[in-house]
């Protein structure tokens, strides 16, 4: 039953294509109605991406923007787990938690911006906390609701065969979590990203996909400003195809048998 | 239903009739709230385009890397602001056009008592604050102000953010040092421990704020244009001849309150601080000879910096974005 619900492969592939080529169709359809100086043409913004590419620049705004996500959403992914299996084991806390979780996720991490600014400096460290920020709440609630959902039968065996709590936490709940650990993270990727390229795009300190989006943009540098959104788009599913389908794969193997 | 849908139709006649009609009638000008936009404002608020026979509305921007895209979009009919604006869209294929002066650039470096920092050398790894990126201010501090004083673009970090942020940044330490316009300046140094260390006015005079238009508006509107032109000349001379004068109409625009509590002098009356910062200005409608040879060295700044790319890699020629008919006119 599992597999009818899924396409195959080659199908998967394919609507990906379609919808590839209907953006780029509606990017063009734009381009021919408007100036080339307000909308530049898809072929060359696709071979300024190509130079930009080859162009120590560039590269080190991509690096810099990598650098941050990976410290961000990497101390966000970290800390949701561990405390999303804290609360499992302590259910007062996860209480608190939650509701602290569905309060404080209404704000919009860059409405930080200013207040982080005067805490720590003008530098990295607001925009990783904001991307830090903008990931933790749905890594931490998707892990809080997956350990609400493990089956006591489960927790109880492991009790009676005198597991400790670090034994529950590491072989019960981590295991049961999983999947839905993987949904959350995927979804506080999205999040992570759009926070960073907004608050590249507001700090505009060093070297970042997001400054060089708004600099592109103050200096009337169309083309510019294409050419890092389509880095942006490209760099975001690239990462979420392959990095996380891939742990999703690897971890939850036997939902794809 | 009926009367519903005669309703709803007779309102989308009325609003498709009215909307064109409005926006011919106005003249819409864009400013930044900073001295050098004096004589858009003083003229708004002194009355003088209406003695013209005009309906102008200001609207304001944070920077003149916006202001620039509203002309672009025809959301505006001018703006008071830096010319590197004009000459970064019309190197792209805009139709801008620079049809008169406005002011010579007037940018303190205004930095912290207790930063240490005695000349602009000293800023190396330091923060400061100033304009956006790309905009005219941007473009002198790392292509004039640091390249005197041997640093590179890299060696400091600007933070790129409203005059009045930047004053607030100052005085909140968040920054080491600010770049600033007038009144800002004068604000800063009167609330603030800090000093000033250097002005670009003195060592490299340059036309910074400049009026400019599209294309389509010389074409359409010129006769318009030119009277918001004339209207500001008669501010400019005001600013010029009588600032105690000028600062009582435009005082309220920089300072809101009636008094500036200040570090020494105790409470100043907001009109005392405007009117200094006014007499450190030059004001001058006309664009001169020699200011049309530094707009074009500032272009040439901008093509070394990357912020300026021609379509066929040549100079960029700044006399082709200007229109100046109005001041040979008037003969200024």
């Amino acid at each position: 039953m599992a597999n009818e619900s899924r396409i195959a492969g080659l199908q998967k592939k394919s609507a990906m294509a379609l919808a590839v080529v209907f953006i780029l169709f509606m990017w063009q359809v734009a381009a021919w109605s408007l100036p080339a100086f307000l909308m530049p043409d898809v072929h060359t913004v696709f071979v300024r991406l190509w130079e930009e590419l080859q162009s120590e620049n560039f590269r080190a705004a991509l690096g810099g923007s990598l650098f941050r996500l990976g410290v961000g959403y990497g101390s966000a992914l970290l800390l949701g787990i561990g405390f999303g299996l804290v609360g499992a084991v302590l259910y007062f806390f996860r209480e608190v938690l939650k509701s602290a979780i569905i309060i404080l996720q209404s704000i919009p991490s860059i409405a930080w911006v200013p207040i982080f600014l005067i805490m720590m400096g003008f530098g990295n460290m607001p925009i990783i906390v904001v991307v830090a920020i903008a990931a933790f709440f749905p890594a931490a609630l998707s892990v809080m609701n997956a350990t609400e959902s493990v089956q006591k039968v489960h927790v109880a065996a492991a009790r009676v065969m005198g597991a400790s709590r670090w034994d529950l936490l590491k072989r019960v709940y981590l295991p049961a979590v999983m999947p839905e650990l993987i949904t959350g993270a995927q979804l506080a990727f999205g999040n992570a990203w759009r926070a960073l390229i907004s608050a590249e795009m507001l700090i505009g300190f060093g070297k970042g996909l997001g400054r060089s989006l708004s600099y592109a943009g103050e200096t009337a540098d169309m083309e510019g400003v294409m050419t890092s959104i389509l880095a942006i788009a490209i760099l975001a599913p690239l990462i979420d195809q392959v990095l996380l389908e891939n742990l999703r794969h690897r971890v939850l193997r036997y939902q794809y048998v | 239903m009926k009367t519903a849908r005669a309703l709803i139709a007779a309102l989308a006649t009325t609003v498709a009739f009215a909307i064109p009609a409005a926006a011919q009638e106005k003249f819409r000008i864009g400013y930044l709230r900073v001295m050098d936009d004096a004589q858009a404002i003083l003229a708004h608020e002194a009355g003088l385009y209406k003695d013209h026979g005009l309906d102008v509305e200001l609207i304001e921007f944070k920077s003149g890397t916006d202001l620039i895209k509203a002309i672009v979009g025809g959301q505006l009919q001018s703006g008071v602001l830096g010319f590197t604006n004009a000459i970064a869209w019309a190197s792209r294929g805009a139709d801008l056009k620079v049809v008169s002066g406005a002011q010579n650039g007037y940018h303190a470096m205004i930095v912290r008592n207790d930063s240490g920092i005695k000349e602009i050398a000293d800023l190396k790894g330091k923060t400061i604050a100033s304009q956006a990126e790309g905009s005219t201010a941007d473009t002198v501090l790392k292509g004039v102000v640091f390249k005197q004083a041997g640093l590179k673009a890299d060696d400091v970090n600007v933070m790129g953010v409203s005059p009045q942020v930047a004053v607030q940044s100052l005085a909140g330490k968040r920054v080491d040092g600010a770049f600033l316009f007038e009144p800002q300046a004068s604000i800063a140094k009167a609330i603030a421990p800090v000093s000033q260390i250097y002005e670009i006015g003195e060592v490299w005079p340059f036309p910074c704020m400049v009026v400019i238009t599209s294309g389509e508006v010389l074409k359409t509107r010129k006769a318009d244009l030119w009277k918001t032109l004339d209207a500001q000349k008669d501010a400019i001379d005001m600013l010029q001849n009588k600032p105690a004068e000028a600062a009582k109409h435009i005082a309220a625009q920089f300072i809101s309150e009636p008094t500036l509590k200040t570090l020494n002098q105790g409470e100043v009356p907001r009109e005392t601080i405007i009117t200094e910062a006014i007499k450190t200005q030059v004001f001058s409608p006309a664009v001169t000879e020699k200011e049309r040879a530094r707009m074009q060295e500032i272009a040439e700044i901008m093509q070394a910096q990357g912020a300026l790319k021609t379509r066929d890699g040549k100079p960029f020629q700044v006399e082709q974005i200007l229109d100046l008919s109005w001041q040979q006119e008037r003969k200024l």
